[in-house]
């Protein structure tokens, strides 16, 4: 299937994939918190089945891991992207220590299937139980014998599903019947990533990015400042003392623009393309790029190589589900938006 | 620089100055200032702020800098980062 | 529990009186109209569930007492109960005269009650919660009768405060329907209590029967509710639990059903799972009496009890077509509708995630067969917290960053008494702990913050975020959600003796809760001057073995003003020399004394007060098992 038909799906209705590039991992024992704490630079302050996002940085500050842990009363779940040709578990476990808590990788006995869309409560609603419909953002429920973590990097209502081995075929075979009637299509990591640049979420596997430090990639709310202890947390102090020279912008244009094509502003350089893409809605094209930090705002008409475009405030697309409410709402029942 | 550019910037570095003011004296976000992101998202994920702080926002917004901000703005779909909270109030045109 | 209902009270949208309610839900009238006495232009909705002939003048500044002393009135000379009759009122933040215990103290003189004066503030589900401790009080012993309900006045603040919360509907209130939110409503309604056998022996005419009652708290956010339905769930289980009444046998619910997205589907979730179906009778009066807040619960209940006398259930009115995850058929129509129910069961939930929920019968039960022996309860911690500077510093892994300066001593005094459980409470625990909390009015900072808001901004635009918390509960409530207390829930205050009412109402509470294992005890006091600090208390309490920790035993004896002599002779102790603290948290601070030197001597002390309408005893004996 083509990224545009998979695009297509994810904005507008539904798409199932299975997500082998999220590695889970289940982290108990009685300084099960303390061990999480000390090892993130996140600060762990969750309620019971919430979720909150961070990252495992290296010395320098630059990123390693994309990070999501998900609290299961006294245990947390990590939900772990690695940078590509990293492992996942050695990541973890390095910063973890194993004295007092054990991390259980889970990719042995349950697999990750993703569902994404608009739409995606609706069929998940219809296919595991209502109460998927009520589920907050960033937060887990375990359902009809699924983990259930609501996220998504796409805009769009997502979610995560852990399903034991033995449970994946009948609970995606049921997924698929029932998607019929949401015109349930594939997605791709492809599509996903894609999706996550559109909307302007961080993407562990845009190597473009992997020079840069959560400072120069606006990804400081994924911190906090009163850790000291993790890795890379002396080189993120430095960098916020000093004030970070550079800063990813978005850039929006109506013609491609190419990686690494310098970004001038009335005849001066201020920095490049890291990475474009084509607007999956058909709406030009964006591209992330690095900029020098007092220029680098929304408002401002720039050249991207021979293009001609403009720094805008992300996320470039209008998300269909944001307008959905699951009370007036369905696609199933043919009461759309707008 | 092209002067109208410049006092652009300056003008969008007074604007995020204030958002960020808000951000901490209102609506608890317990960061330092240059600690929030010019684009980090406000509702859920980024600064993680629910739809309470919403109306709040927006009516602190509107009190400080004594505008009004249109209809269409007042929405989660207009206020999804400090940017685009930025953008309504310099009246930029939006990403599309 | 077999507590009989032997009389009712109501002024409501319709009017003064029972007899109007009861004309009006027959003939299928709506209550909703154009609030009058304040100007409505800057708001979504006009609409309110206003009592009529309220709209201006003196009378509308103390509309909540004026409601409260005609129903209470009304619910009195129904029953005319013997002995000494203690009042609990339930009321929320319609109540801007004064404190709540004030509004409780000069009711009860009114009304001309002698007994124990306790006032409940947990926001929308006061008036329930206030039946069910009534309900307690009668079993445990201590009182003869109970005046029980709540009052509540509709004020342009909560207006404002609804309207900025995005929770008003434009149009009259649609439970389980749309469009979606709510409308507000106000008025008073009372019940007299009794104890079964004890209205049967005096021929009093018994109405209904309360058979269980109990609380939660789903510990999770300011107003949303927990989506899951949980809390709902474990607070209507416990409950039925305590009724002993299957989840079968439940003919009917009258839900909270206020109308809002959020509310709705969270509710319905939680109802069918305690009750283990996916559909039952089900109902909510919200849309013709409007959100009644602090009398809510209790409005509702006399609703349902006026319909029932006839063999009906009262309907859902407003109602066009079923929502997504709400019941399909909460009896939409105008009027009541013919069922045969014989147990039915009342749920309200409020902000800060309580719940409170009855369980009542139409028919005269079999008083159970086994003589309960009554549990006994144990002091299993003690802690305190004073001044503002290094609070974070004692609970370094809580996050007390948002919290205003009374819950944040709250919530260090309460980690401390927990002690050995862990401050943020794990695992299955959560849910068998509970909090308790004796306090007298909303934080300094809420009220400052909220009065800034409306000063700067207008009242039409004010902070919502300060709104919610002037509910006194705030304050707990967001000390449960921090350490994770999901027990049964409440906010007692009864002026500076509110810390040791709060003690004695917890005590039976557990006695009276076999699934619950303890409840953290707590108070507070803030100073009013600006700049200036607070102190708080907390005790643990826990049912003898529920727990991994333990303490003294302890025994405790409610009576009316001026009583304490009688409290304390009750646990053989002999009058007081002088009792007065000026504090709320001084009287759970002497307790700590007590502790203390208990733990030194041991042997056994009684600690009394008599502040306010209420006299509270309290005796604490170290047993051998028990250093």
């Amino acid at each position: 299937m083509s990224l545009e038909l998979e695009l297509q799906t994810l904005r507008t209705r539904v798409g199932l994939v299975e997500n082998r590039h999220l590695e889970v991992f289940r982290v108990e024992g009685a300084r099960a918190f303390e061990a999480v704490d000390d090892a993130v630079p996140q600060r762990l302050f969750l309620q019971d089945a919430q979720i909150t996002q961070t990252l495992l940085l290296a010395d320098d500050a630059t990123i390693v891991a994309d990070l999501q842990i998900a609290r299961d009363d006294e245990a947390f779940f990590l939900l772990c992207e690695a940078r590509p040709g990293l492992s996942a578990e050695a990541l973890l476990r390095e910063r973890l220590g194993t004295n007092e808590v054990t991390v259980q990788p889970l990719s042995a006995t349950h697999a990750v299937w993703s569902v994404h869309g608009p739409w995606a409560w609706e069929l998940l609603g219809e296919a595991l139980g209502q109460e998927i419909v009520g589920q907050p953002y960033l937060s887990l429920q375990h359902v009809a014998g699924v983990t259930c973590f609501r996220g998504g990097k796409t805009g769009e209502f997502g979610y995560d599903l852990l399903v034991p081995r033995a449970e994946v075929e009948p609970t995606i075979t049921r997924l698929r019947e029932l998607g019929v009637r949401y015109e349930l299509g594939p997605l791709s990591l492809e599509a996903l990533d894609h999706a996550a640049l559109e909307n302007w979420f961080f993407s562990v596997r845009f190597d473009a990015l992997w020079p840069y430090t959560p400072v120069e990639l606006q990804l400081q709310w994924r911190l906090w400042h009163e850790k000291h202890a993790y890795r890379g947390a002396s080189a993120v102090a430095q960098q916020q003392a000093g004030g970070a020279a550079r800063r990813l912008t978005v850039l929006h244009a109506d013609a491609p623009m190419v990686a690494q094509a310098p970004v001038m502003l009335e005849g001066e350089r201020i920095g490049h393309v890291l990475r474009s893409a084509r607007h999956s809605l058909g709406k030009g094209h964006v591209a992330w790029a690095m900029l020098d930090a007092p220029v680098a705002m929304a408002g401002l008409r720039v050249q991207a190589g021979d293009v001609a475009a403009r720094t805008v405030s992300p996320p470039t697309v209008q998300n269909e589900s944001l307008g959905i409410d699951p009370n007036k709402h369905s696609f199933r029942y043919g009461r759309r938006v707008g | 620089m092209n002067p109208q550019t410049s006092a652009y910037l300056e003008r969008r570095r007074q604007v995020l100055a204030e958002v960020r003011d808000i951000l901490i004296t209102r609506l608890k976000v317990e960061r330092a200032p240059e600690h929030i992101d010019p684009d980090a998202f406000l509702f859920g994920t980024g600064l993680g702020l629910d739809s309470v702080d919403a109306v709040e926002l927006v009516v602190a917004l509107e009190q400080r800098l004594g505008l009004k901000l249109p209809e269409g703005a007042r929405t989660l779909r207009s206020l999804r980062t400090v940017g685009t909270v930025i953008d309504q109030v310099l009246g930029v045109e939006e990403a599309p | 529990m077999r507590v009989a209902v032997t009389g009712l009270g109501v002024v409501s949208a319709f009017g003064v009186g029972a007899a109007a309610l009861r004309l009006a839900l027959q003939e299928g009238r709506g209550g909703l109209s154009p609030v009058r006495h304040f100007d409505t232009s800057p708001y979504p909705s006009r609409l309110a569930g206003s009592v009529p002939g309220f709209d201006g003048g003196p009378q509308r500044k103390n509309a909540a007492f004026e409601f409260a002393v005609r129903a209470g009135t009304e619910a009195l000379a129904q029953a005319r109960p013997r002995g000494s009759v203690a009042l609990v009122l339930g009321t929320s933040i319609g109540v801007t005269d004064g404190t709540h215990h004030a509004l409780a103290e000069r009711l009860a003189g009114a009304l001309g009650l002698t007994g124990p004066v306790i006032a409940i503030t947990t926001a929308c589900c006061s008036s329930n919660n206030a039946l069910g401790l009534g309900a307690e009080l009668l079993e445990a012993g201590d009182v003869d009768a109970v005046l029980a309900g709540g009052t509540d006045q509709i004020t342009e603040e909560m207006f404002a405060g609804f309207s900025m919360l995005g929770a008003l509907s434009a149009g009259p209130c649609a439970p389980f329907s749309l469009p979606t939110g709510t409308t507000l409503g106000e008025g008073a309604g009372f019940v007299v209590l009794e104890r079964a056998g004890e209205a049967a022996a005096r021929g009093a005419r018994t109405l209904s029967w309360v058979l269980g009652e109990a609380l939660s708290c789903d510990a999770m956010h300011e107003v949303a509710p927990d989506a899951t339905g949980r809390g709902v769930a474990r607070c209507v289980g416990s409950a039925l639990h305590q009724a002993q009444v299957a989840p079968a046998a439940v003919d009917y619910v009258n839900a909270h059903g206020t109308g809002t997205a959020h509310n709705d589907a969270a509710e319905w979730k939680g109802l069918t799972t305690a009750l283990g179906r996916d559909s039952v009778l089900v109902s909510s009066t919200k849309g013709t009496l409007g959100h009644a807040q602090g009398a809510a619960g209790v409005l509702e209940i006399i609703a349902s009890l006026l319909c029932l006398e006839d063999g009906r259930v009262p309907s859902t009115q407003n109602f066009a077509g079923p929502r997504n995850r709400c019941p399909g058929d909460p009896v939409g129509q105008a009027t009541p509708r013919a069922a045969t129910v014989q147990r039915w069961v009342a749920t309200n939930s409020a902000f800060w995630g309580a719940n409170a929920s009855l369980v009542f019968s139409t028919q005269e039960v079999p008083t159970a067969p086994a003589a309960r022996v009554r549990p006994r309860i144990v002091v299993a911690g003690f802690g305190s917290a004073a001044g503002t500077a290094e609070l974070q510093r004692t609970l370094p892994r809580v996050d007390l960053s948002a919290l205003d300066l009374p819950s944040r001593l709250v919530t260090c005094a309460v980690a401390e008494a927990l002690g050995g459980l862990g401050p943020v409470v794990k695992g299955e625990l959560r849910e068998g702990l509970g909090l308790f909390l004796g306090a007298v009015a909303p934080s300094r900072d809420a009220r400052t913050r909220f009065d800034a808001s409306i000063e700067e901004r207008g009242m039409a635009k004010l902070s919502a975020e300060a709104f919610t918390r002037m509910v006194t509960s705030a304050i707990g409530g967001a000390c449960a959600r921090l350490l994770g207390l999901r027990g049964p829930f409440t906010t007692l205050t009864s002026g500076f003796g509110s810390g040791l009412v709060a003690l004695a109402c917890a005590a039976r509470y557990l006695e009276l809760h076999d699934d619950v294992r303890g409840v953290v005890v707590a108070s507070v006091d803030e100073r009013e001057e600006p700049g200036a600090t607070g102190r708080a208390c907390a005790v643990l309490l826990a049912r003898e073995g529920a727990l991994p920790v333990t303490g003294p035993l302890l025994e405790v004896c409610l009576a009316g003003a001026g009583h304490l002599a009688q409290a304390l002779a009750a646990l053989g102790a002999p009058p007081p020399a002088s009792t007065d603290d000026a504090s709320v948290s001084g009287s759970l601070e002497r307790l700590g004394g007590v502790l203390q030197a208990l733990r030194s001597s041991g042997g056994s002390r009684v600690v009394g007060q008599s502040l306010g309408a209420t006299s509270c005893a309290v005796r604490l004996t170290c047993s051998p098992e028990n250093p």
